[in-house]
């Protein structure tokens, strides 16, 4: 390559002979389709193409979260010869987040470029920020690659004429949606809904998202939403002028915020006097980080407001995902945190956010599965994409996560839980309510 | 590779090819032997050859990979079919300058938007391109400066306006703008409210949410204005999804002294009409058109229609102001207009009268600018490869573009000169500049049509009343009729109260007479119950 760069025009016949008889000796010039790669024991290389956070675990698809998982699962895969015969598979590795530790969607697609070049992918793992996933999925769909996530939750995803590569077994705000507009039917509240959510526009905006995903489902339903957006970051929270807004516009309220924002708010609400039995306040908390105390007090903080507090919490029920019930889930969990420690050097507490790792789990399994059956049609080299990922959708499959029920969009169809305060003396939340979106 | 001393190498080379003859003989024998061997002699000729090449030719000789990436939709007015023939100039004029540079240009289709990053992701499988030209719109800009910074290649663009752009750190460190970005433009706004002590000012701009070039400019006048203490006001309008209100606009312009406006040129002739009708354009405000790119094809930016309001139009426009880049003409640039021209309308494209606009000649101008730092560092000892010495080589300089002087500033910008133009003859209608901006230093050069009384802002009245109300305005109720209004009612409520309280007054006078009666009668009967009380005790 670098010789026939040096050669300038005009050259004698005889000097073009001479490169022809070295270039047939040197190694092959680079290659016009991705090599076809074979290890010592001559099965052929499946290479997958990473791009998570390296190191901020407070996302819940940052590697030290899902690196164990994925781990596992290409141990069991390339363990197994029923599971993906005559090939093998590895990965490469991309770190998705800028100098800050921020997953930054324009390190993505420059990373998911040089992984492309050097390693020819035949999927991609990842990412899970919104926007990073946005410029790695628009990627995927013009390379014509499977893109396999578990996170990845904001509705824009389902859009399958812009991302028609990208496989979700994760939870996703579309799924949110449905069960707000299945909540709202239940009560048999028909008529508007509030929105109030934090948004500083300079990260990933999740409470953003999460609340896009309330607003176009229950729009979808004919029922009217108002938004509230809150911006911690642009000095004091002003709740006096929200109280005013809540009490025009809405009775029932949805909030995506940090928790502390929200005890904040449900403070106020109870000294500002209002009639608590009119409202309702859904607090959006997927992951149920303020339900981790056993039993469970989101309202306890430890402050002088616990009691005002306590009281307010009396119109206030939570929204997270449910953990899965399968026994496999549990010993999943168990290794997890196990080769996470050892590892990666992490310790993983007890979280909703390890079903993240469940998912992704779950789909590098269900993608070796749709992989296996594609090449047994086919067979010869890779794929593509386009074949695998349809083989993905519109699908079941028992993983660690229990049951994997992809649907025609490939997006997958997830459980959630309600909790109340079942106790008002104690105060004690529980799951009062099941949603089973399969 | 090595460089042998002039002086050893015959011998160097006399020394290989005895030591392959020796063993030649040896070889004779076996037939499958000689060839390798003489596969092997040739090719260590080759390879002595190649190592003489670079000490041999003393000119540059480079074959550079150029890739272009701009729409081929012909609706944007820097599209591939527009922008080619000024590229193929200067390729013949570089050509000429520095023969040993040999272009190879190729171009590929941005669509404007996200097509522009895949369109280089693919060009760029096999060998990256060694110079990027392109591409203007901001969005598409982004990704292929991220994606060409990180691989070290040079980007020239003459577009890519926006205020961001300016922040070449990290993100867009190779890019160097040929063109006057909109921060440029900017400055002549902060020169003249400088001058003409101006203290607030009204931004108005049509957001279309797509390229949003209104947006990116009314960004850069923005980000120059607020360095200042000036008081800025925005007000948005999105012509394609409501229809403009300007009685809205109007009441807003009330609290500021200058207005500058960025949006197309019907909406600007509605906004002015609006205002010549409420009597703003009598020289108590200072209104500003940004219409940045010399090309008619942005639309009649004049004040004819060929409608009714042509008339009120040119009135109107007497008082309004536009910012344009400052035209020069030299002779070279006309034998490159005719040429440009010949080509685009060889191309099929609508041979508008002024097809040379600061995009053809920006490009023109970014491949000789390359050529021009690619030469210095090669003279010094570096190559094509060295992106980032190249792109430095390219900043913080001077030198002779098609239309003028190009002066690069130090953070790879161009500083652009820019003319202030008004309507110089209100019987005509005709503009003429009366301002220039010279970027370079910054200074602000007034012209012989400067007619001070223009730019001096009039006593006005501060409040909010118009002279003459409105009465067709509907809703909008001026205040002098709500004071004849009021008095009316207040009249007529006083006349009512005074008939009415006649009638009050009977009847108080008739209840008072029964009240007599009954009092009376109570009062009996009380004075009973109390005897009767007495009586009992």
């Amino acid at each position: 390559m670098g010789l026939s760069c040096q050669l300038g025009r005009g050259k004698p016949p005889l000097l073009l002979l001479q490169l022809l008889i070295l270039l047939s000796w040197g190694p092959d010039p680079a290659l016009a389709s991705p090599p076809e790669r074979r290890d010592r024991a001559g099965l052929r290389e499946v290479v997958l193409a990473v791009i998570l956070p390296r190191n901020n675990t407070a996302y819940p698809w940052s590697w030290p979260r899902v690196g164990p998982a994925l781990e596992r699962a290409l141990g069991r895969i390339n363990a197994d010869p029923a599971l993906l015969p005559a090939h093998r598979v590895r990965y490469v590795f991309e770190n998705s987040e800028n100098e800050a530790g921020i997953c930054s969607e324009s390190i993505a697609p420059l990373v998911a470029v040089d992984l492309k070049f050097s390693h020819s992918p035949w999927a991609f793992i990842g990412p899970g920020c919104d926007y990073t996933s946005s410029s790695v999925g628009l990627f995927t769909t013009h390379w014509g690659l499977p893109m396999v996530t578990a996170g990845a939750p904001a509705i824009g995803f389902y859009d399958t004429n812009v991302y028609n590569s990208i496989t979700n077994t994760g939870p996703t705000h579309k799924k949110l949606g449905q069960f707000a507009v299945h909540l709202q039917r239940h009560f048999g509240w028909r008529r508007h809904a509030l929105l109030m959510f934090s948004d500083n526009k300079v990260d990933d905006r999740p409470y953003y998202f999460a609340a896009e995903g309330l607003y176009s489902e229950l729009g979808s339903d004919n029922i009217t939403t108002a938004d509230l957006v809150l911006n911690e970051q642009a000095g004091p929270v002003p709740f006096a002028t929200f109280l005013q807004d809540i009490k025009q516009s809405g009775r029932v309220v949805y909030v995506c915020c940090a928790w502390d924002t929200f005890r904040q708010l449900m403070v106020n609400f109870r000294k500002a006097g209002l009639p608590q039995e009119e409202y309702v306040f859904f607090y959006i908390d997927v992951f149920g980080r303020s339900l981790d105390s056993r039993p469970a007090r989101p309202w306890a903080k430890g402050d002088a407001d616990d009691p005002i507090a306590k009281e307010a919490f009396r119109s206030v029920k939570i929204v997270t995902y449910r953990e899965p019930q399968n026994p496999e889930y549990k010993e999943f969990v168990t290794d997890l945190k196990a080769d996470a420690k050892r590892l990666f050097n992490f310790t993983m507490e007890d979280s909703l956010m390890n079903l993240i790792s469940g998912g992704f789990y779950d789909g590098v399994m269900l993608y070796a599965q749709a992989l296996n059956e594609t090449l047994a049609l086919r067979g010869g080299g890779m794929p593509p994409g386009k074949d695998i990922t349809k083989r993905m959708w519109n699908r079941t499959y028992y993983g660690v996560t229990g049951l994997v029920q992809i649907d025609e969009n490939g997006d997958r169809e997830i459980d959630f839980a309600l909790w109340d305060m079942t106790d008002i003396d104690s105060g004690i939340f529980q799951i009062v309510s099941v949603y089973n979106g399969t | 590779m090595k460089v042998f001393k002039s002086g050893n190498r015959q011998r160097n080379i006399t020394k290989v090819y005895i030591s392959k003859i020796k063993i030649l003989p040896l070889a004779h024998k076996r037939g499958l032997l000689l060839s390798v061997n003489m596969s092997y002699l040739l090719s260590c000729c080759l390879y002595v050859w190649l190592i003489l090449l670079p000490v041999r030719t003393s000119a540059l000789n480079e074959e550079i990979e150029v890739l272009v990436i701009l729409p081929k939709n012909n609706s944007y007015i820097f599209s591939i079919s527009r922008v080619t023939p000024a590229i193929e100039y200067a390729k013949k004029l570089s050509g000429e300058l520095y023969p040993g540079l040999n272009f190879s240009v190729h171009y590929e289709n941005s669509d404007c938007g996200n097509e522009a990053l895949f369109s280089l992701v693919s060009r760029s499988c096999m060998k990256k391109p060694d110079l990027i030209l392109g591409p203007v719109c901001e969005y598409a800009a982004a990704q292929v400066v991220r994606m060409a910074s990180h691989w070290n290649i040079p980007v020239i663009s003459a577009g890519a306006l926006a205020t961001g752009f300016s922040h070449k750190e990290k993100e867009y460190s190779h890019l160097t703008r040929i063109a006057p970005s909109y921060l440029k433009m900017a400055e002549t706004f902060s020169a003249l409210f400088e001058h003409f002590s101006w203290k607030s000012v009204l931004l108005i701009y049509d957001d279309d949410k797509e390229e949003r070039n209104c947006y990116f400019t009314t960004e850069g006048v923005h980000s120059s204005l607020h360095l200042e203490d000036y008081n800025v006001e925005f007000f948005i309008i999105d012509s394609r999804a409501h229809k403009v209100d300007t009685e809205e606009i109007i009441k807003h312009i009330y609290d500021s002294e200058v207005v500058i406006m960025c949006a197309e040129a019907d909406i600007v002739r509605d906004i002015m009409l609006a205002a010549h009708r409420k009597r703003l354009t009598n020289g108590s405000y200072i209104f500003f058109n940004i219409e940045l790119f010399n090309s008619s094809s942005y639309g009649n930016g004049s004040w004819k229609r060929g409608d009714k309001y042509d008339a009120d139009a040119k009135l109107a426009y007497a008082a309004l102001n536009v910012v344009t880049l400052m035209r020069t003409v030299k002779p070279e640039f006309e034998m490159f207009s005719t040429e440009v021209k010949k080509s685009i309308q060889k191309a099929g494209i609508g041979a508008d009268s002024a097809n040379i606009n600061m995009f053809v000649e920006g490009f023109h101008d970014a491949l000789l600018l390359y050529a021009l730092a690619l030469h210095e560092v090669i003279k010094n000892g570096s190559n094509k490869k060295d992106g980032v010495q190249i792109t430095q080589s390219m900043w913080n300089r001077t030198f002779e573009g098609i239309a003028g002087q190009v002066s690069i500033d130090e953070n790879g910008d161009r500083n652009g000169d820019f003319s202030v133009m008004t309507m110089a003859d209100t019987q005509t209608g005709t503009y003429e500049a009366v301002f220039n901006y010279f970027g370079i230093n910054q200074s602000l050069q007034m012209m012989p049509g400067f007619n001070s009384d223009r730019f001096t802002l009039r006593e006005r009245h501060r409040a909010h009343v118009p002279e003459h109300p409105d009465k067709s305005c509907g809703l909008g109720v001026s205040a002098v009729t709500g004071i004849i209004v009021g008095a009316l009612l207040g009249t007529a409520l006083l006349m009512a109260f005074y008939f009415f309280r006649k009638n009050y007054r009977i009847t108080i006078e008739r209840r008072t007479q029964r009240e007599e009666c009954d009092i009376g009668k109570h009062r009996q009967l009380r004075e009973d119950s109390i005897r009767s009380n007495f009586s009992a005790a």
